[in-house]
């Protein structure tokens, strides 16, 4: 009986997920390799901490969408079998021309009552488009991406409206409504509804599932090891070309998955051309790049509860921000974090800024309530996630599942892609992805013992 | 935040005589008697600093019993200091009324709330002595009407709990209004949710005990029904039997 | 407890009974033709039809109390059904015996009340475990069945000079049993199954301690006392084409007797409670009045043994005269004495029986009640 060799391609959240989910499915037990380039596994999931303090904070991922309100949600389930404690997360608080807005009455008052009712107006189509149901199973219609994009949502809108609905998905669009579609927006519209979806994080640290993940792997862990390329092996098998400080190496596997973002798997060579068609033609489907910055801010003591009651709120500086108290959950902590989340454009054209200013922009941001935040500030880590994620996830036109994940079905049909890039963008999507790929070659193993 | 009496300044709570607005609340205030169930007494206050006014709202609500400790919920630039005989609101001009409309709501349905409960606590004093019947029925008439009655009062318990039960679970408001937020919270705090489950569990029970009593009840009806049947039965086959008996002696004899 | 009022009623039938069979016995009766075959004695100023159904009625009374009496000493049911039989039988043979000894061996079976009574006691037994709404039907077919059977069984040709003779058969004993007799089974087992319906609402006897239930079962009762009385006025105005149903006869007793002497007996019984039943009644009665119903309760308790004695006491004589004067014993039957005269002992008769009888309590002598309370 023999042990199929797995490579995977991407230490992140979707390489570990396949590698759990393959060791779970398969009949037998694979081999898995998991390659690296980064000193690190986690990916986009990592927890960071000031020198000064032992003050945490999200450098990556900072929340995870609870779904479990509408129907199974296995991430949330993996997370408990994991033994990982959770805390729920809230928000939705907005500082629009330097008001706190937290209700319909706030926005009212603020804006105008015909912003309010302009706002209650698109708030209800956009729960008439997108039920929860609709939003659990990202059911989007295929003729729906391509032709509507979200702005001409937003057209009906009015101007105070349209500026505070745009400043408060910003951040979690990671792009602007021109470049996504219709229903990617409503729908990242609708989940700040706690009937659709809630929010929760790990309590200590996100990281944790990447810690507790990786802990219960049998697989091969090789940190440093960047995938330079892959081509065609013999017996059918594919050779993995990758370097390392120490030099250059190779390997041949069974089957490869490819457990990458967008960027770094545009940086890989296919030596097979009808592979590298295939990857062509999957990267042109995908390449819809968003980008995320985050500033995170330790301080002496939180001066910004007054008006941050919650895990997080949005502020109209770069276009709409997420700020999120790091620290709201630790009761006893004198310190306090703050984090900034820039998306879009925001994003990308600050991102060339250098920390320093990107940090004296992030204060002058706050309200005048927490005007003595400078004085209090310690420490700042300023961190570029440009072209990280996927600003129009899925593409604009629907593929089956299949092709999504298997870019030469017929010439090389033992290399699988997964990313949440192929699905929504979240941690939700990865392991939907990682589960499909792992169920595919897990069903693979099993023809080739029946045939065998 | 639920706060027992005079525990923001540390003084006995002063009881503010009827319908009388306390001192030193902005002008505006007004005191609406029977306003709230059981000639409840609403104070509204338009105030753009309603925090200021905490304490006095609370010294004012905790005077209306001995019982009442306050529920005190100050959210989003509102306030409201509740019990069920005193309601405070107090809020920015142009949101007071809605906010006070939805105490008004909350008031109403925990005034019905607790009304139910007082009279399932009153149902169990029956329950013990009615749970025989739930195991041999009766045949007692005055028994079974007063059965029938208790059923009654039961099932009358239950319908008013289910048209009760959508305003107690209202779903979450979003985007969240000031008056949606107040009711939520209310509701919350007041357990409307768990307790209306409780009486829901409680009167399940009740009505399940009279509804065995109901069925054992017509069950020893029809089966007495029957029985008698049987000996009616019984009787004329005997009255046919004498009838030929004498026949048959009167033709022996004749 | 005692009911005064059912101890009145019974020394009322009981000396009704001692007049009626005394003048019946020693003179011609109270003026009806000797020709007359059914005996039928519809004079509303003579009490002479009553006495039986009261009798009969009070029996079924008296087992009520009884029933309710053996239940609260926690009788177990088979105990009180065996109780209940062993009377029923004593009575019965009572009885037989008593017709032998007084009535001469061939009128052995005339199936007088004794037997009645016996057997009556016999059917009350399967009566009480009857559910209440079936006795009425029991007494509703058996009102209905008489007339019937009575014609089936050419009830007149038993019947000769108001005397009940039959043939030594088997046919006609059983017959004479079942209806043609002198109190037969059918209809006179009426009386009795009213008696122990009727007894329900007397407390302590119905056991009822709520008063208006009981109020209102009395209510009911008089309202039937009422119907049933009028149902025996429209029977005897509109069918007295058929002298069994429209008819006011004894012997047989037609559906009009039938109904009337219920309607009577449950009135009586009903009103006399209301009048005197009661703490404040009880407690009233000094002077006369508690001497009467003292003497009331001594008939009462004593009252088949006053039953046997007050034949012993006119037909025995009777009997012993006519066989010394004649050699046949029922040479003077009927025709001894005056209705005066007999009326007069019957008076005396009925008047020394009470002390008679007090004096035979405070000795302690045995008597047929005592007998039948050791034996059953």
């Amino acid at each position: 009986m023999r042990r199929w060799s797995i490579g995977i391609v991407g230490g992140g959240p979707g390489g570990l997920l396949t590698a759990y989910r393959l060791e779970q499915l398969a009949p037998v037990p694979p081999r898995v390799t998991i390659l690296e380039a980064d000193t690190r596994l986690g990916g986009k999931i990592r927890t960071g901490s000031f020198a000064s303090l032992p003050a945490r904070y999200e450098i990556g991922a900072a929340e995870f969408y609870d779904y479990s309100t509408i129907d199974e949600d296995p991430l949330r389930d993996l997370i408990a079998e994991l033994g990982l404690p959770t805390l729920p997360m809230g928000g939705g608080t907005a500082m629009i021309q330097g008001r706190l807005i937290e209700t319909l009455d706030d926005l009212a008052f603020v804006c105008g009552s015909a912003a309010c009712d302009s706002l209650v107006g698109f708030d209800r189509r956009a729960k008439a488009a997108v039920s929860p149901r609709e939003f659990y199973e990202s059911t989007a219609a295929a003729d729906d991406c391509g032709q509507h994009r979200f702005s001409h949502s937003l057209e009906p809108l009015a101007p105070a409206a349209r500026r505070f609905v745009e400043s408060l998905m910003h951040s979690d669009l990671a792009t602007e409504p021109a470049a996504t579609s219709r229903r990617y927006g409503l729908d990242n519209y609708v989940m700040n509804d706690p009937a659709y979806m809630r929010l929760y994080c790990i309590a200590g640290g996100n990281e944790q599932l990447i810690d507790r993940l990786a802990g219960r792997l049998a697989a091969t862990v090789r940190l440093r090891h960047r995938v330079e390329r892959i081509a065609d092996g013999p017996g059918g098998r594919l050779r993995v070309d990758w370097q390392t400080a120490s030099g250059p190496g190779q390997e041949l596997f069974d089957a490869v998955v490819i457990a990458l973002p967008i960027k770094p798997l545009a940086g890989i060579d296919f030596a097979c051309p009808d592979l590298a068609a295939g990857l062509g033609r999957h990267l042109a489907h995908h390449d819809h790049p968003g980008h995320y910055l985050r500033i995170s801010m330790l301080f002496e003591r939180p001066c910004w509860r007054a008006w941050l009651k919650d895990s997080y709120a949005m502020l109209e500086a770069f276009g709409g921000c997420c700020v999120y108290d790091e620290t709201s959950r630790e009761v006893e902590a004198s310190h306090g974090v703050l984090g900034w989340l820039l998306g879009g454009t925001a994003a990308r054209d600050h991102a060339a800024l250098s920390d320093d200013e990107l940090v004296g922009l992030a204060l002058a941001s706050l309200p005048p309530a927490s005007a003595d935040a400078r004085a209090l500030l310690r420490e700042t880590r300023v961190h570029r996630w440009i072209g990280a994620v996927s600003g129009q996830p899925g593409g604009f036109s629907a593929r089956s599942l299949d092709a999504r994940h298997c870019p030469d079905p017929v010439g090389h049909p033992r290399l699988l892609l997964v990313g949440d890039y192929l699905f929504d963008s979240t941690l939700n999507g990865v392991l939907d992805s990682a589960d499909y790929a792992a169920g595919w070659l897990a069903t693979m193993m099993a023809d080739s013992l029946e045939a065998a | 935040m639920k706060i027992g009496r005079g525990a923001m300044d540390g003084q006995p709570a002063v009881a503010a005589a009827p319908g009388a607005v306390p001192d030193g609340l902005p002008p505006g205030s007004r005191i609406e008697t029977a306003a709230l169930p059981a000639a409840g007494e609403l104070l509204r206050i338009p105030a753009d600093q309603p925090g200021e006014l905490l304490s006095t709202l609370v010294d004012w609500a905790a005077g209306s019993g001995p019982a009442s400790a306050p529920v005190v919920i100050e959210l989003y630039g509102g306030l409201v200091v509740w019990t069920p005989q005193r309601a405070a609101v107090a809020a920015p001009a142009g949101r007071v009324e809605k906010a006070t409309g939805a105490v008004c709501e909350f008031a109403a349905t925990a005034a019905e709330l607790a009304a139910i409960e007082r009279e399932v606590a009153a149902a169990w004093q029956d329950y013990e002595t009615d749970l025989p019947a739930g195991f041999t029925g009766s045949s007692d008439s005055r028994r079974v009407l007063e059965l029938e009655a208790r059923y009654r009062r039961s099932m009358s318990l239950a319908g008013r709990l289910s048209r009760l039960s959508p305003r107690i679970h209202l779903p979450a408001e979003h985007p969240p209004t000031l008056a949606g937020q107040f009711g939520e919270r209310l509701r919350d705090r007041c357990r409307l949710a768990d307790r209306e489950e409780f009486i829901d569990d409680q009167l399940e029970a009740i009505i399940r005990l009279y509804e065995t009593c109901a069925q054992r009840t017509s069950d020893r009806l029809l089966a007495h029904r029957e029985y008698v049947l049987i000996w009616v039965i019984v009787l004329l086959l005997a009255a046919e039997m004498v009838l030929l008996l004498v026949d048959l002696l009167a033709a022996a004899g004749g | 407890m005692r009911l005064l009022s059912i101890d009145i009623l019974r020394t009322v039938a009981i000396f009704m009974m001692v007049l009626v069979h005394f003048v019946e016995n020693l003179a011609s009766g109270f003026g009806m033709p000797p020709t007359d075959t059914v005996g039928s004695f519809h004079r509303w100023w003579l009490p002479t039809g009553l006495a039986a159904p009261l009798f009969t009625f009070l029996s079924g009374v008296s087992y009520r109390a009884w029933l309710t009496v053996q239940r609260q000493r926690g009788l177990t049911d088979e105990a009180i059904a065996k109780g209940t039989i062993r009377r029923g039988l004593v009575l019965f043979g009572l009885g037989l015996a008593f017709n032998v000894f007084i009535w001469l061996p061939e009128d052995t079976f005339n199936w007088d009340i004794l037997t009645l009574i016996g057997s009556a006691l016999i059917l009350l037994n399967c009566v009480r475990r009857m559910p209440p709404e079936v006795p009425p039907v029991l007494i509703v077919l058996m009102t209905l069945l008489s007339p019937a059977l009575q014609l089936l069984a050419d009830y007149p040709a038993y019947w000769t000079e108001a005397y009940f003779d039959y043939d030594f058969t088997l046919a006609d004993v059983l017959l004479g049993y079942l209806v043609v007799g002198y109190f037969p089974l059918f209809p006179w087992l009426v009386f009795p199954v009213a008696g122990f319906i009727v007894g329900r609402a007397l407390p302590p006897v119905s056991g009822a301690d709520d008063q208006p239930a009981v109020f209102r079962r009395r209510l009911r009762l008089g309202l039937v006392a009422g119907l049933l009385g009028g149902g025996s006025l429209l029977l005897q105005g509109f069918v007295q084409g058929l002298p069994t149903i429209g008819g006011w006869t004894m012997f047989p007793a037609s559906t009009s007797y039938l109904l009337g002497m219920l309607a009577v007996v449950i009135a009586s019984l009903l009103l006399l409670h209301r009048l005197v039943d009661g703490t404040a009644s009880a407690v009233a009665a000094t002077g006369l009045a508690a001497r009467l119903a003292d003497s009331c309760r001594v008939i009462s308790r004593h009252s088949l043994s006053i039953y046997l004695l007050h034949h012993a006491i006119h037909i025995w004589p009777l009997w012993a005269f006519g066989l010394a004067s004649t050699g046949e014993p029922t040479a003077h039957w009927r025709t001894v004495v005056s209705v005066p005269v007999a009326v007069l002992l019957a008076v005396v008769f009925c008047l020394a029986s009470v002390p008679l009888f007090r004096q035979i309590d405070r000795r302690g002598w045995p008597t047929v009640e005592g007998l039948l309370r050791w034996l059953a």
